[in-house]
């Protein structure tokens, strides 16, 4: 009984798996038109007047596209694009497990010199370095530590459990024009919709040194979520006193 | 006659100033609560939210989750926690980056005030 269970258990992760594995297959299709405007590698295109896409959580992809269609969020360029007939439910969430796990590095990975030139054109084409911003990244860190962090993560890595996308190594003019977006009230509608009201006592120079931060970090490893700026270890669950 | 007269004018002054520095603090902490906590809890705590429903989130008012301590609740504030809880996974960030001892505090009064 318990091994026909864990046999259960086993198939459907085998299943779930290979069902996955068909999602990003068919999401690379569907991809197809989108790169017209987002790049081969969903890496964003125009200086960031359209945004990075790769690597950023299904559930912000999904919603973002459902505004699209519901026409809650504005986006004349992608109008046709997201049409019901264009991306039925199933298109969106092939396209979206295909995009989440695209990886863009910030550095050339090490690629032997003998690598044929495609090889190495194919890597180089995937580095994703975005524009640094000038401004008071200490200032900017701080407020996103206290005002940001819970949601987007505290590199700003973006995070699934609160359909928040990254925003480091997004394109920071993408952003600012997001920040006004939601600041005009364009943006994120509803009472209920996560940001709103977390602009508010936020200034446009405030957000410039976000940006000054956030673009001064784009080639680190993200910090652990539990720790602090003290260095002190708060994981999750502390471990037991011992005596 | 003036003096009393006076001194209940002054009284309700100043009574009036502390009333309206409470309803302050507590329009912040409402906010707090609204925008730190509402995509779960859902800014009136019964966690009826599209994040709060599949975790299986109690009502903040019911008597079940008001039976949990101020220490209790103060750790999950400040340290979060993943965990399950009749087989459904839960998650709560923690806010020690981003809330001081006062606010937790407050945000502590605040989920106090809700019970039934
Ligand atoms: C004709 C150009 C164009 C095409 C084609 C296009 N998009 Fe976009 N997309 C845009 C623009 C422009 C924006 C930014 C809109 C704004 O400024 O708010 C955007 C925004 C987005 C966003 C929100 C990103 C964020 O961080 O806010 C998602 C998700 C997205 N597009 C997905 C797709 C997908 C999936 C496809 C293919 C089905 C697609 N797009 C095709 C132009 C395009
Ligand atoms: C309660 C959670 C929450 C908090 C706190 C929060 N955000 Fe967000 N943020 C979100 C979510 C969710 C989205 C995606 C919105 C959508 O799908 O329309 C978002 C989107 C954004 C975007 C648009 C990015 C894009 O690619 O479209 C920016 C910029 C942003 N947030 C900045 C901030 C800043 C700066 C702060 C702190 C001052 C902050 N956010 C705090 C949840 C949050
Ligand atoms: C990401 C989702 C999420 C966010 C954001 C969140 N919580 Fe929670 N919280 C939970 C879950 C899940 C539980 C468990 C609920 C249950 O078992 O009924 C919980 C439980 C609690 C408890 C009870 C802890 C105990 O020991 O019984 C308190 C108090 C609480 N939350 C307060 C807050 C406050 C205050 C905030 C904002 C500063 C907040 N929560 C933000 C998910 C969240």
């Amino acid at each position: 009984m318990a091994m026909s269970g864990t046999w259960t258990a086993l198939a459907c992760l085998v299943v779930s798996s290979a069902a996955w594995a068909q999602n990003v297959a068919d999401g690379r299709d569907v991809y197809g038109p989108c790169a017209a405007c987002h790049g081969q590698h969903a890496e964003g295109g125009k200086g960031g007047e359209y945004p990075r896409l790769a690597g950023q959580p299904v559930s912000f992809l999904l919603n973002s596209l459902k505004q699209f269609q519901d026409r809650q969020r504005l986006n004349l360029p992608m109008f046709p694009y997201a049409e019901p007939r264009e991306l039925s439910e199933q298109d969106m969430r092939d396209v979206a497990a295909f995009i989440t796990a695209i990886e863009l590095p910030t550095k050339m990975p090490p690629i032997s010199p003998d690598a044929p030139a495609l090889e190495r054109l194919l890597a180089a084409e995937r580095v994703l370095v975005v524009p640094k911003v000038k401004g008071d990244a200490e200032k900017g860190k701080a407020l996103f530590r206290k005002n940001c962090g819970s949601c987007h993560g505290r590199s700003a890595q973006g995070k699934a459990s609160r359909d928040a996308p990254r925003l480091v190594g997004q394109y920071p003019n993408y952003l600012e024009r997001q920040f006004a977006a939601f600041k005009k009230g364009e943006r994120a509608g509803g009472e209920d919709h996560p940001m709103n009201g977390v602009l508010d006592e936020v200034s446009p120079a405030d957000f410039t040194d976000v940006l000054a931060w956030l673009t001064s970090i784009q080639d680190q490893a993200p910090e652990p979520e539990g720790s602090t700026d003290a260095g002190v270890a708060a994981p999750v669950t502390p471990p037991e006193k011992k005596p | 006659m003036t003096t009393p007269r006076r001194f209940t004018l002054a009284l309700s002054l100043l009574l009036a100033t502390a009333s309206l520095a409470d309803e302050k603090a507590d329009k912040a902490t409402d906010k707090t609560f609204r925008i730190k906590c509402g995509q779960c809890h859902g800014k009136d705590g019964k966690g009826q939210t599209k994040k709060g429903a599949p975790m299986g989130m109690r009502d903040m008012a019911s008597a079940d989750f008001q039976a949990g301590s101020d220490d209790d609740w103060r750790k999950a504030i400040v340290d979060g926690f993943k965990r399950e809880k009749d087989g459904k996974p839960q998650e709560m960030d923690g806010f020690r980056e981003e809330l001081d001892d006062a606010q937790v505090d407050a945000l502590i009064r605040y989920v106090r005030a809700l019970k039934k």
